[in-house]
């Protein structure tokens, strides 16, 4: 037996009211003579202890009634089993509330988000007076809003209702593994853990972990799932969107992969994706006639930039119950205009000799009356030139065949990759194998590859080698995969280095592994790339012009030449789009230094108070960066300085595809929790509250009060009427 | 103590305007009710010679039988078969319980404008009148008289009575019945609040000493309705202690017991052959010369 309102006992006091007011009774009394007391004796002598006992019965009725409300208001529960006491038990709770994406589907009224919102008040309300309670938001990550539990109901109550869903994906048991953590240390009676989450099962994947971890820690800590929504058999989402054009110059078509999965258990027909820029109307559309269930497909669709600068493109699906993965964006530099600096190591007597001959012409393939207008725009420096030339001004930096570079042109290669600039080295005959061995390679790590022994002649054209004519998985060649695209595998190469690539146990966090970019038919690697801070190096194995090879001379180097340099133009691009929940960098210029960016996210309400964040650029390991860490939310962010309409930097972020994915835990995955968690389905129609409390305090018996105070007060008034009349 | 109540009323200026208010009342009263009366209620008295008696004082002389005077020297009274005027005997409760009032009358100020009316109606039609008032024992007593002007020592005696004893109906009754000899009327004003079985012996010993009862019960409108609200606390006035009770709870078992003594007495005086009158002291006094004379018509016709 237990109190739930234990203070409203006090109420019993009461009982002395009806006892006062019959005492006052007795002292209210008339005094008067009378003549005819012979009768009055007789009367009184036959019904005065009928009214005295009925005066008892009323008195006790009218007390019985202040008891039984009392009893109703302190609401006594029983539960079978023990005593609770007086209520207001010692309880600790964590709350846990899944606001990954899988949370926005929506029965079409209400999202499992706002239903989850709603079953954790419900459970906050039903934790006894005097209890502890902590708020977390889990996703992937775990947002733990109030760290420990605090027995500030109303900072509680208010995080549930003022949380915001995210875009991130579900890891359910990182989560429990935390909270449980929390809650050992917690020194209460009575420990308890609710999941509020839709259980899907891409969340828990390791369900007998989970079940060791809970079994462990059954006898201390409840743990509640609290499954929300029901499960949708309808889904379609847009997992994949990428630019597969090299480059997105200003006014011309640039392509954009998309890739369309459908999560539900029927084939979906007719499905129709679009694309736009920014917030115009769609500019391309195009249908895919079937996708069965549990498949994805990819189209092709084509947008265009008017301006340079930083765009979004949006691939849209029709609105279906699951809004998160209805679109997709990702964000965009456009390109105004690519400088590229060509260090000319053989620059030869005739231009024709220049070793950066075919090489500027591939990246101008322009007649020379149109050359100030194409957006790529070279310049040629010898070696010497180098040392002198402001590495910054340009987004990529090819070395043809030169010898070496000074050591601070080294250091300055250094500074320069780390703000996100790109080096191309193709090697020749009069290279320092040694300088670019130990300098560039051992050194400073730049190149992807040592450069070995070289095979073949450059004499000997007779004698050739192809470059790899199928499997062009890396994205530089991936257009190569289409046999209608030309190929790369006709080109002759004479003579080329063995290129030796480094070993992946890199020691720098900010240098990548070595990655296979082309390889010759027999294997051997023939281009390969490593990102170095923010930048990227690529690095050929054979000479750019075509005293080693006749890549040079075929239609395919231009197209190869583009999407390398579109490779390295893009890598600081590849900062723009990021996985939601991963932390934003970008190296800014370096007058940004010192300056405020407004940071507006997507999706979120104008009057929002989180609506916009504000970051400062500083200086990190010597660069101008943007640090931007709140990226809960898929979609496009736009950073703004002061009132400017236009973003001065706009990134986006994508969700787990596997977030689309919503099929929920089967009942054989929810019998994994047999005896060591409680399931509990909840529903609108079906309080949380009432559950719980019933299960902590048992039945409520403040009904059966409440009516017994009703009988009582009416027994009272019918027995006061009948025994005041006269008899 | 009567007589010195009697004398100090006599005295008392008060007692007096007060004994004279009540005679003037008693004569509106009877003058205004008897107003267009053209024959006397009272009328059908034998006139037929029956016997001689000795004169003795207070005797009207008219009645004197001048010739046996004249012959014999001796003074003697001529009687009749049935007196042509009859004696009546005016008793009035003075015990305590007729001092309860409800409002501004008490029960014993109604009685005592009761007995001076009907003295008064009485000595109008020249017939004699005694009164009495009683508690335990006789009180006071005015002896009998047919002269119209002791109406105001009869009003005196009545005005100047003060109850200080309980009630023993009784006793008076068989006081009466032993003293007066000549058969009349007697008039009982009482609430009747004795034992019912003397009450009753009373009345048969008056009655079988031939005279004529006619009981005038005098009740105050509480005593019949028994109106009380909330706890009240009722103090006997004829210490008989107190008792606290709510009253509106046994208002019908009081009204039912003191109904059934109502009838119970009424019940009595009509198996005796007596008139029984029951007053409420909200009534007007002349509801009760109405009851009065109608009961003598009803007798005689």
């Amino acid at each position: 037996m237990a109190f739930l309102n234990p203070l409203l006992l006090f109420g019993i006091i009461g009982i002395a009211a009806p006892i006062i007011i019959h005492l006052l009774a007795k002292k209210r009394i008339k005094r008067t003579l009378w003549a005819a007391m012979k009768f009055l004796r007789i009367v009184v002598e036959k019904n005065q202890h009928r009214l005295t006992l009925e005066d008892l019965i009323l008195l006790i009725l009218r007390c019985l009634v202040l008891i039984a409300l009392a009893l109703a208001m302190a609401r006594p529960s029983f539960k079978q089993g023990g005593f609770g006491g007086f209520g207001g038990s010692n309880e600790a709770a964590i709350i846990l509330l899944d606001n990954s994406a899988s949370m926005s589907q929506s029965d079409g009224a209400t999202s499992r988000f706002d239903k989850a919102q709603k079953a954790a008040e419900e459970a906050l309300d039903a934790l006894p007076s005097g209890s502890s309670v902590a708020v977390w938001l889990v996703s992937d990550v775990v947002k733990n809003v109030i760290p420990e539990p605090t027995h500030d109901f109303a900072l509680a109550r208010k995080i549930i209702r003022e949380a915001q869903r995210s875009d991130r994906g579900t890891e359910m048991p990182a989560a429990l593994r935390q909270a449980i953590e929390v809650m050992q240390r917690q020194t209460t009676a009575v420990k308890q853990i609710f999941l509020l989450t839709d259980g899907q099962a891409a969340g828990w994947k390791q369900l007998a972990d989970t079940r060791l971890l809970l079994d462990s820690v059954k006898k201390d800590i409840q743990t509640r799932l609290v499954l929300v929504g029901e499960s949708e058999q309808h889904n379609l989402g847009v997992t994949g969107l990428r630019m597969s054009s090299a480059l997105a110059p200003v006014n011309q078509p640039v392509r954009f992969e998309v890739e369309v999965a459908n999560y539900g258990v029927e084939e979906a027909r007719n499905v129709q994706v679009s694309i736009g820029v920014d917030a115009e109307p769609p500019g391309d559309e195009a249908g895919i006639e079937s996708i069965p269930p549990g498949e994805s497909k990819r189209l092709s669709l084509f947008v265009q930039f008017r301006d340079p600068g930083f765009h979004s493109v949006t691939a849209h699906l029709p609105a279906d119950r699951n809004p998160a993965d209805d679109q997709r964006a990702v964000a965009v530099r456009v390109i105004g205009e690519i400088n590229v600096l060509l260090v000319d190591g053989d620059p030869g007597v005739e231009p024709r000799e220049s070793e950066v001959f075919y090489l500027r012409n591939a990246l101008v393939p322009v007649p020379p009356e149109q050359r100030e207008k194409y957006y790529i725009k070279t310049k040629t420096v010898t070696a010497a030139e180098l040392a002198s030339a402001k590495l910054s001004d340009y987004e990529a930096v090819v070395l043809t065949n030169v010898l070496d570079v000074p050591d601070g042109v080294v250091a300055g290669f250094e500074k320069y990759l780390r703000g996100g600039g790109g080096l191309i080295v193709f090697p020749g005959a009069r290279i320092s194998v040694s300088f670019y061995n130990e300098k560039l390679f051992a050194e400073h790590a730049f190149l992807p590859a040592s450069f070995g022994a070289p095979r073949g002649s450059a004499e000997q054209q007779d004698q050739f080698f192809f470059l790899q004519s199928k499997g062009y998985e890396h994205p530089v060649v991936s257009i190569w995969k289409d046999p209608a695209a030309g190929t790369l595998g006709t080109a002759h190469f004479y003579r080329a280095f063995a290129l030796e690539p480094a070993k992946s146990d890199v020691p720098r966090p900010d240098i990548g592994p070595p990655a296979l970019i082309l390889s010759y038919a027999d294997g051997a690697p023939a281009v390969l790339e490593r990102t170095w801070g923010y930048g990227r190096v690529i690095q050929f194995s054979s000479t750019a012009d075509s005293a080693w090879n006749d890549l040079c001379i075929r239609p395919v180097f231009v197209p190869l030449i583009h999407r390398i340099l579109g490779a390295i133009v893009t890598r600081q691009d590849e900062h723009l789009n990021l996985r939601v929940g991963t932390k934003f960098n970008y190296v800014m210029d370096t007058e940004m230094i010192g300056k405020d960016l407004t940071i507006s996210k997507p999706a979120a309400k104008k009057d929002a108070r989180d609506a916009t964040s504000l970051r400062r650029i500083a200086l990190n390991a010597g660069l101008p960066l943007l640090e931007f860490d709140e990226t809960d939310m898929a979609g496009v962010y736009d950073a703004h300085i002061g009132e400017d309409a236009s973003p001065t930097l706009r990134f986006a972020t994508q969700s787990d595809p596997g977030e689309s994915r919503l099929e929920e835990l089967s009942p054989t995955d929810l019998k994994v929790f047999d005896g060591v968690a409680q399931i509990i389905r909840w529903s609108p129609e079906h309080s949380l509250r009432t559950l719980l409390q019933k299960e902590r305090t048992g039945s409520e018996f403040w009904l059966v009060f409440a009516i017994l105070a009703l009988v009582l007060a009416v027994a009272e008034t019918w027995f006061g009427n009948r025994w005041s009349r006269s008899k | 103590m009567a007589a010195k109540s009697t004398h100090n009323a006599l005295l008392d200026a008060a007692a007096i305007q007060s004994a004279e208010h009540l005679g003037l009342q008693a004569r509106t009263v009877v003058e205004g009710y008897m107003a267009g009366a053209h024959r006397s209620p009272f009328r059908g008295f034998a006139i037929e010679f029956a016997q001689h008696r000795e004169y003795v004082p207070g005797d009207d002389t008219r009645h004197l039988d001048w010739k046996v005077l004249g012959k014999s020297d001796r003074y003697y009274i001529k009687q009749y078969e049935q007196e042509t005027n009859y004696v009546a005997h005016l008793l009035l409760d003075g015990s305590e319980s007729m001092k309860y009032a409800s409002g501004k009358v008490s029960k014993l100020d109604y009685g005592r404008t009761i007995a001076a009316c009907l003295a008064y109606l009485i000595l109008l039609q020249r017939d004699a009148v005694a009164v009495g008032i009683f508690d335990a024992k006789m009180r006071e007593y005015q002896p009998r008289t047919d002269s119209l002007a002791k109406i105001h020592q009869i009003c005196q005696v009545l005005t100047a009575f003060v109850p200080t004893e309980q009630t023993a109906i009784s006793n008076a009754l068989t006081e009466i019945a032993r003293q007066v000899k000549r058969r009349g009327i007697v008039i009982l004003i009482s609430d009747l609040m004795d034992d019912e079985e003397k009450i009753t012996q009373g009345i048969q010993h008056l009655r079988f000493g031939g005279h004529e009862v006619i009981v005038f019960h005098v009740l105050d409108p509480y005593e019949l309705k028994f109106p009380f609200q909330g706890t009240v606390e009722f103090e006997g006035l004829e210490a008989q202690g107190r008792i606290l009770t709510r009253p509106s709870e046994l208002r019908k078992s009081y009204l039912e017991e003191f109904n059934a003594f109502l009838d119970r007495m009424r019940l009595a005086c009509e198996r005796a052959g007596c008139p029984y009158v029951r007053i409420s002291t909200d009534q007007p006094w002349t509801d009760v010369l109405s009851a009065f004379l109608a009961t003598r018509q009803h007798r005689y016709g």
